[in-house]
Parts: structure tokens; sequence; C-alpha cells
């Protein structure tokens, strides 16, 4: 492998580099390779600060840097929320785009590259496809401009077919109607092919790069061997989720390893009326784990709550499965003082889905046994 | 329509079908083939999602297909599918879509269509069609192989750009080139842009492509002709403008006079606040005289049926004819759309919606049984203006 791979690890020759090191991310999970600590902190910062670059630049060996960047797209993908891999793959982008800047600005005018990690324009174009559709524009006035220190010297002429490719919803200076177009070509300034916020072509061809193919569509078995293997960084990303976590593919009711908040409020709904941000917060959860409406009208049957308004709540809570409506975190509950942090469950999660999850798979599957599939009463 | 005349147009599109000159899209393969049948009852049932399997297999058997069934209408998706003859869109794999543009009369501004005669609307509608082939040669690059140009049969002209960098765009990149074409959202303030020279700024139109292009080639020209006039002539000119004063007036012609290269280079600092007042009205005219009206959905749905050329418009009997680039200025859709099949022979209608018509060489039907053109005949029968009668 080289240091560009590490660098630049969306592009293609970094992802044969990937496979000739031969390492898959369970076993990188197992070694306790540095790679794993890296490609959760890839993920970290991208969700919360919109970058993938590494906190402590020095502090990982090259292969460590380019290893991380599969098992990113591995606990992406795990995280199973639509959002997470929206941010994650623009955050990627963005860092992409700052070294493009970076590498690209020189005295040489970013046609050569100036150390072995480092990429030039033509590279860059090259990798992307474009090369044939980006060129540097060579106008009568050029010359004269160049030597009066203007900073907008420099222009491009991109294909219109790629420009209409290559740009996103970025406002009204970036529609085609408002461009200069001729002869089948846009006229670009060089910093629109790799905008600092996130507007260019270059950042937007990274970013398609990186979100094609995710999230991975794991069949069960692998899903459930990676969440095993990548356990520790997965539950803190979770856990950094907080409000917004990943709900998706818990389909498992088992009343017993509910979290004591729920547990509580569902005790209190069999005697009691509960106030909306109580049944909200119950029914929600419900709705997560994959209750459908008859089957939450069937668990609620014994409480206060109308097997209506029981229906309703469900089936429009299930449409988003949670995206829309994710159940409040045992923080938010806490300010309702619906949870208590009784038990002390707080300390395993702060998040009654990631704790039911983790109750979940903790228990033997033979022991799993789903309240939608008890034994009828007998009567 | 009568039993006879319906009887008598299916005969005949069939006989037409025998040595037509179809059109045939690349890829035939992976098109969505559809058509509206002849059929008794008045509704109109388009047969659609079939494969060119369903039409007999190959490009050679749509001809063959088309002479069978002799239908009232024939289409193909713009689009290319994995499996075009799946019934749900969601099921075909769509893989891309040429890029198709559709003029209409019923769209165009400023045209009256109770009032206007066909021919008008027609003559209207080419000017749209240069207009729009202006834009695509010239700002979006297109060559005329690129550009397949269609008489649609009926009110209108098609144009089909078959370029494979165009394929995957999506409906919304393409709206982006129908705006651009439309001028629809153009920042007319954003045409001038601030540069800095050495030291100091000035704005000048964006000249290298788009509408500021348009414009300043707009501009250029005004001027040119300005200083063909002598002073009082080129004074009244531009005081015609909005917010252009005889003081103004002075200075734009003072500057043009002293320093033409400016506006050639595109500088609008030189003239003052009143040059730029002109380039807005004459930005202005230009949206009003250079953009296409096309029919926006046509171009952005990019699963659209749209008619095969060589075939029959079942509205009007009329060709949906290929026009090549060098022969649109002479073309006559009313002249060159008729299908030779209905040449040379006269035939039996009884008119029942008499009036102008303006296909022919009568300018106006008497109403009642008798002999016309067998082309005129057909277009009176396929508007629902005449029946078969007998012969």
């Amino acid at each position: 492998m080289q240091p560009l791979h590490a660098r630049y690890p969306f592009f293609d020759a970094a992802r044969e580099a990937v496979g000739e090191l031969g390492a898959s991310v369970p076993e990188l999970a197992a070694s306790g390779d540095p790679a794993v600590e890296r490609g959760r902190e890839r993920v970290e910062r991208a969700l919360t600060e919109g970058t993938t670059a590494p906190a402590e630049p020095g502090r990982w060996s090259d292969e460590a840097e380019l290893l991380s960047y599969p098992v990113a797209r591995v606990l992406v993908s795990l995280l199973s929320e639509e959002k997470a891999v929206e941010k994650y793959a623009t955050a990627e982008a963005a860092t992409a785009a700052a070294r493009f800047a970076e590498d690209v600005t020189g005295d040489d005018d970013g046609l050569r590259s100036t150390t072995d990690a480092s990429v030039s324009l033509p590279r860059i174009l090259d990798e992307f496809d474009l090369a044939d559709s980006v060129r540097e524009e060579r106008l009568a006035g050029a010359d004269r401009n160049r030597s009066s220190g203007a900073t907008d010297r420099d222009w491009y002429r991109v294909g219109v077919e790629q420009y209409l490719l290559l740009t996103g919803d970025w406002g009204e200076g970036w529609r085609l109607v408002n461009r200069e177009l001729a002869d089948g070509e846009v006229r670009i300034r060089r910093g629109e092919l790799y905008g600092a916020d996130g507007e260019g072509l270059l950042v937007e061809a990274v970013r398609r790069r990186v979100a094609e193919g995710l999230p991975f569509d794991l069949g069960d078995d692998r899903r459930t061997a990676l969440e095993e293997a990548l356990d520790d960084p997965l539950s803190a990303l979770r856990d950094l989720l907080g409000e917004r976590v990943a709900v998706g593919g818990i389909d498992a009711v088992l009343p017993s390893l509910f979290p004591e908040c729920i547990d509580e409020l569902l005790t209190r709904a069999e005697s009691e009326e509960l106030d909306d941000t109580e049944s909200f917060a119950l029914l929600s959860f419900l709705a997560a784990i994959g209750l459908d409406a008859d089957g939450a009208a069937a668990f609620c049957a014994e409480t206060t709550l109308g097997e209506r308004q029981v229906r309703y709540a469900v089936e429009r809570l299930g449409e988003n499965r949670g995206a829309q409506y994710p159940p409040p975190s045992c923080e938010t509950l806490s300010a309702y003082g619906i949870c208590t942090n009784q038990n002390g469950h707080r300390e395993r999660a702060d998040h009654p889905l990631v704790l039911y999850r983790e109750r979940l798979r903790e228990t033997e599957p033979a022991e799993r046994v789903d309240w939608r599939e008890r034994e009828p009463a007998q009567s | 329509m009568e039993d006879r005349t319906r009887n008598y147009l299916r005969g005949r599109f069939g006989d037409y079908y025998a040595d037509a000159e179809l059109s045939v899209p690349p890829v035939p393969d992976a098109r969505e083939w559809g058509h509206i049948p002849y059929t008794e009852s008045a509704g109109t049932t388009m047969v659609r999602h079939r494969s060119l399997l369903d039409m007999g297999g190959d490009a050679k058997s749509i001809r063959e297909f088309l002479e069978r069934e002799a239908p009232r209408h024939a289409y193909f998706s713009a689009a290319r599918y994995d499996d075009p003859g799946a019934r749900q869109m969601a099921e075909k794999g769509w893989r891309g879509a040429d890029l198709v543009f559709d003029l209409d009369a019923d769209h165009l501004p400023g045209v009256d269509e109770d009032e206007a005669s066909y021919a008008e609307m027609l003559s209207a509608c080419k000017d749209a069609l240069q207009r729009l082939l202006d834009l695509l040669r010239d700002d979006f690059g297109f060559a005329n192989d690129d550009l397949l140009i269609v008489f649609s049969g009926g009110r209108g002209y098609h144009v089909h750009v078959r370029n494979d960098a165009l394929l995957e765009l999506d409906s919304e990149a393409r709206r982006e080139v129908v705006d651009y074409l439309r001028a629809v959202d153009l920042d007319r303030d954003d045409l001038i842009r601030t540069v800095s020279h050495g030291g100091t700024t000035r704005r000048e139109l964006k000249t290298g492509g788009g509408w500021g292009r348009r414009v300043h080639r707009e501009l250029v020209e005004f001027v040119a002709e300005l200083r063909e006039m002598d002073e009082d002539d080129a004074t009244d000119e531009l005081t015609a403008f909005d917010g252009i004063g005889d003081g103004r007036a002075g200075t734009i012609l003072d500057a043009v006079e002293r320093n033409p290269g400016a506006i050639r280079d595109g500088n609008v600092e030189a003239g003052g606040p009143g040059l730029r007042k002109l380039v807005e009205a004459l930005t202005a005219r230009v949206i009003q005289n250079e953009t296409a009206p096309i029919d926006e959905p046509v171009t952005t749905d990019v699963r659209r049926l749209i008619r095969l050329p060589g075939t029959l418009h079942g509205g009007t009997g009329f060709v949906v004819k290929p026009i090549a680039p060098d022969d649109l200025d002479a073309f006559d859709p009313l002249e060159d759309g008729v299908a030779d099949r209905f040449r040379g022979q006269r035939i039996m209608v009884n008119v029942t919606e008499p009036g102008p018509v303006d296909v022919g060489a009568e300018t106006a039907m008497d109403p009642g049984p008798q002999s016309v053109e067998e082309y005129v005949g057909v277009f009176l029968m396929a508007r629902g203006r005449a029946e078969k009668a007998t012969e």
C-alpha cells in the first residue's frame, strides 16, 4: 500500500490495497487491531463533527488509517439508520475536499504531486472518470488576469452532463440557468470543484462513491456475527446517537427483558391512566420493538389505554419505525419523572432500546420466547 | 366515428405501414412499446408495457406489427429498461432515457388557440423549434447527429437527443435543462459580475456563455445599430427604454463612441447606470425572443411514451415525420407531413363539420357528401369532421 491510500481510502487503488492486506473486519476486531478503534472514530467524528479526519493525526499508522475505512463502512451499516449513512458519506466527502484543496493548491497549480501522499488535480479527475469532461480554461485574457494577482483567475469548463450529475441543491448560483453554458460546457471556478462548504463537483463525486452500496445488505447471520465482533464500538456509536438511536432490526417482544422504566410504565398502565408523554413513551417503545397495531392492542388489552388509541399510535409510529418518532432516551424520560434510573439500569445504556437490544443479545436464542408466540392461555 | 369510417381509416393505415419507413430508436429491445388501437368504443385505451418480443422480436417486426394491427397511434419509451414488458414501473429496472423535448401549440405563449388557424399554430411552433435547436446546439453543444427532429403529426414538434452521456440524468437534472431553455428562475441581476482588474473592480456581463452571453450579443448588436444612427435618432432609440432619460442616453452614446471595445469585452461600467438599465431591457427582450417554451413534463418524466417517428398520427392522418436539419427551413408540415400513400386518388366523404381547412387545395369545406383528395378526407375523418361516404 501507499501513503496515498491512507489519505484517500475510497480511491479504487486503495480498495485494492485493502484486498491485498487480506484482513477481514471480524479478524481485525478479534485481534484488537487499531483500525477498529480508528474506524469507530471515523464514524463518531462524522456524526458529531462532520469530519472523518483523526483527532490526533500522528496517532495512526497508514495501515490502520486505510483499514479503518472498511471498518467504518461496516459500522455505519450496522447502525441501520439512513441519516447516519448520509452524515457519514458527507463527512468523508468534506474531509476529502479539504485534502484535495491542500494537495492541489500550490505553486505548481496542482499539476504535480508534492509528496507521496498527495494527489494532483489530473489524478483526482482521472479517479472519477472526469479527465475528459473537466478542463482548464484558456482565455485570451487569462495571462493578464494572472499577473494582476486576482484570486478568481482559475476557471474550468465542465461537460454539462457531468455538471448536472454532480451538482446538488446548493442554491441559485448553482442552477444551470444562472451558469455560463457554451458549447456543452459550464464555466466553474476552481474552488467550485472542491468547495470547502461541501458544495463542489468533486465533493459530490466522493460523497457518491462513499455512499454507494451503503448500508451493506447484510443477511441476518452475517449481521449478527458482525454485531458481536464489533460490539464495543457499535454500542458506543449507538449511545452517541442518543435520541436518534437506531432501532431497525429489533423484532422481538420479551417483556421480561424490558428496561425498568418501561416495565414500570407498563405496570402502572394496568391500574392507572397514563398522561400523554407516558403513553407516548410506552407505545413508541412497543412499536419500535416490532409490535404492529393488532399486536400492540392485544399486548395492552389489560391496561387503561384504549384500543383505538393504541392502534392509532402504533400505526403512525410503525410507519417509519425508529426514523420519525423514536422512543425517548432515558435522559428525556427522567425529565418527565418516568425514568428514575431504576436498578441503576442507565449504567448499562442510556436508552431503553439500546438496553433492550443488549439484553436480547445476552439471551440465548432458545430462551427468547416471544410474547407473540406464547401458548394461548388454558381456560 | 361511424364503423365504416373507422374501418376505412384502419384499413388505409395498414396499407400505409406495408412500406412505411420507420425511425426505430437505438436499443429497441430495451424499450417499452405502446399503441392505441382503433376500437369500436369511443374511449381511447392505451395498450402499453409491451416489449419488443411482444411486438414480434426484432426491429423489422415492428413494421409488420403495425401493418397487422394498424393502430390509431403508436409509441415507444424514451427510457431503456432491463425488463420493458413488466407491468409495474418499479419492476422494469430503469436504465436511462433519451432526452426528449416537446413543443406543442397548446403551450405557446402568444398563440390564441381559438383564434389561430392550424397552419398559424404550426408556424409559431416551428419558430419555437428553431429557438430550441439554437439553444441545444449553441449552448448545450449538441451536434446534428445527436438530434432527431420530428414533426409530431399533430400540433407541434419533438426533438429526441440521443447522447449516451445524458441517459442517466434523473428528473431533477432534466428540470434544470428545462429551466435553462425557458430561462425559468434566471437571476437577472446575476448576469453581471464584479471583476477585479489590477486593484480596481468593474462590472462585466458574463460573456462566457449562458443567458449572459446571449444578452451580451444583443447588446453588441444594439450598440452597432446605434452607431449607424445620427445622434438624435440614437437618443430617441435609447430614451424609449424605461429609466433612460436624455442625460443617461448621452452618457451611453459617449461611452459607445469613445470606447467601443469596452462593450465588446462585456464591460458595463463605462456607460454608467443608464447602460445597466439598457442591459435590463435587453435581457427582457432576449428572454422573450430566445427562450423555447417546451412542455416541461414530457422532458422531466423519464418514463413517458412518445410517438414513434414514421408512424401515423390518428388525430390527423399525418406522418410523425423525421426532418433532416438541412430541410427544416423549407419544411411545411401540412404538405410534407402528408403520407404519399394517401395522395393521388380521390374518395367520397360526408362532411359533418364544415368550415376552414388548412390541408389540401380547398380553404373551406362545405357540408355534405363530396369527393376530396384522399389525404384531405383522411384528415377530416381523423379529426372527426367527416364520415366515410359510399363511393
